[in-house]
Order: C-alpha cells, then sequence, then structure tokens
C-alpha cells in the first residue's frame, strides 16, 4: 500500500505534507532546533508555495503539533509567508490556542495578515 | 543536590546545547512550575546557549548555565568565553539595550520579525533576545567578567 503522505526530516524536525483538493497542508512535529533551519525550510518552503500556486489551492502550515521551534526557524517561515504573498499564493498558519508558547508566538505573526484574508494565522 | 537549581557545563557546540530544553523543562515542571511557564523558560535557556554557540569566542573551552527558581521569579544565566575581539561584545550590548529600552516587547518582537522577512537569510536578527523578552517575559541583563560574558533573564512572577 502507498502511503500517500510525503514526509521530510531533519534532526528532531519532521514535515508532512498531506495534499487535500483545495489546500496543501503541511504539518509540523518535533522539535525545530536546528542551527541555521533555513537551509532544510526554505528550499521546502519555496518548493510548496511554487507546488500552490501551480495548482491554485492554498498553503496551509500546521504547527498545533510543534513542540518547539528556535527563533531561527521564524525566519524561513516569514520569508514563506512572503514569498507566497508575492506568488499570489493564499498562505494559512494554524497554531494551538492550547499551548501558550504557540498562542504567543503565533500571535505576533498575525502582523502579515492581509485584509483580502490571503495570508491568515489561525489559533485552533 | 538542590532541586531549585540546575547548573551545566557544555561544550560550545550545537550538538551538545541542542538536547537542553528537554533538561531544562524538566527540571522546571519538579519544581512546581506549571507547564507554559516550564516551556517558555526553557526556551529562554536554549535561546541563551543558541547566541553563545554562534557568537562566542572561538575554540572556547565551556558555556556555563545556571537555572534557579525562587519564590520570586526564576534566573537562567549563561556564561561563555569572551574572544579577543570585542566587536562581538558591544554588539550583543547594543542589542540587549535596545530590546531594554523598548516599553513594549510585543512591539519589538513585531518589528524583528518584520526585519526577518525583508532581510537576507542571516543571523543577528536579534529575534532570540526579542522572544526571550515577549514570550519569556524575561528582563535581559549582561556583564562582562574575568573574561566571561554573562547573560542573565530574569523573569518574575
Amino acid at each position: 500500500m502507498v502511503d500517500p503522505v510525503r514526509r521530510w526530516m531533519e534532526g528532531e524536525l519532521t514535515l508532512e505534507a498531506h495534499e487535500g483538493p483545495d489546500e496543501l497542508r503541511l504539518v509540523w512535529r518535533g522539535r525545530s532546533a536546528d542551527r541555521e533551519p533555513g537551509r532544510f525550510l526554505l528550499p521546502l518552503l519555496t518548493q510548496h508555495v511554487d507546488a500552490c500556486g501551480r495548482r491554485g489551492v492554498r498553503l496551509c502550515l500546521d504547527f498545533s503539533a510543534l513542540e518547539y521551534m528556535n527563533s531561527s526557524t521564524f525566519t524561513p517561515v516569514v520569508k514563506a509567508i512572503d514569498a507566497a504573498r508575492r506568488a499570489g499564493v493564499a498562505i494559512v498558519l494554524e497554531y494551538s490556542q492550547a499551548k501558550k508558547w504557540q498562542a504567543l508566538s503565533f500571535s505576533a505573526l498575525r502582523t502579515f495578515e492581509t485584509s483580502d484574508g490571503r495570508v491568515a494565522v489561525l489559533g485552533r | 543536590m538542590d532541586p531549585t537549581t540546575l547548573e551545566l557545563r557544555l561544550r560550545p557546540q550545537w550538538d551538545a546545547v541542542a538536547p537542553v530544553w528537554r533538561t531544562c523543562r524538566g527540571m522546571l515542571e519538579r519544581c512546581g512550575l506549571p507547564s507554559d511557564e516550564a516551556d517558555s523558560l526553557a526556551m529562554v535557556a536554549q535561546e541563551l546557549l543558541e547566541n553563545a554557540v554562534k557568537y562566542g569566542a572561538p575554540g572556547a573551552d565551556e558555556i556555563r548555565l545556571s537555572l534557579r527558581v525562587e519564590e520570586e521569579g526564576v534566573i537562567v544565566e549563561v556564561k561563555s568565553r569572551v574572544g579577543e575581539d570585542e566587536s562581538h561584545v558591544r554588539a550583543f550590548g547594543g542589542a540587549v539595550q535596545r530590546i531594554r529600552e523598548c516599553p513594549d516587547s510585543f512591539g519589538a518582537y513585531v518589528e524583528r520579525l518584520k526585519q526577518a522577512a525583508r532581510r537576507p537569510y542571516s543571523g543577528g536578527s536579534e529575534l532570540g533576545l526579542a522572544r526571550i523578552a515577549y514570550e519569556g517575559r524575561c528582563a535581559l541583563e549582561f556583564r562582562v567578567d574575568s573574561g566571561y560574558l554573562a547573560v542573565s533573564a530574569v523573569y518574575r512572577r
């Protein structure tokens, strides 16, 4: 049986890609504590922004299962938001409101939200 | 052994400091801190250690971490050897000063995020220090003492 979920791993971090009819969801699991997480994340996120642009679907970065991320990990994330905005790709960041560190960190990322909803940061 | 104090001596290498978040978090929970506070203060320790590895003196012998739980709060201190080039210490002191002088830690954090989005991918964004002040709700202090840079993050309940 073929596993329909694609996975990428770097250190303690795993990203899973789930493809739906309207969105491509990247689920983050584990811990992102690499010295230069952008070396792994930037190409991967750019590749998925491009893929969403070609398919005309939104990109959802789902952090709700993530245990920890260091501050260096925020840079590739905000760069992916910027790349999606420039490419006209809708992007949603989902986080867990039950995890206080996520509620604090990701509420700050709401500064990148756009009024047309193409960039959204949602707690659930 | 005092359960309210954790003291570690670590090699100034990434693989040595990377697992410390979990060690700190466990110690803080054993001291009775709620998991949210343990999460944020373990993050503070991890960010200070990562800074020490990234910007510490080349060939330094060790990094010292002290995590102390007191009645009024928690103190995280990281000490690392200062190199001959003092420009790093000056730059670090300036960064701490900018964070300390900002009355709005949320605004300072958001500003660093915006800068990170605009700048070429590189270090030195001050994002970690801003995160310590905002998410960790800590006051930052630093001093140079006997060839060591000691950076403290003080959390008051």
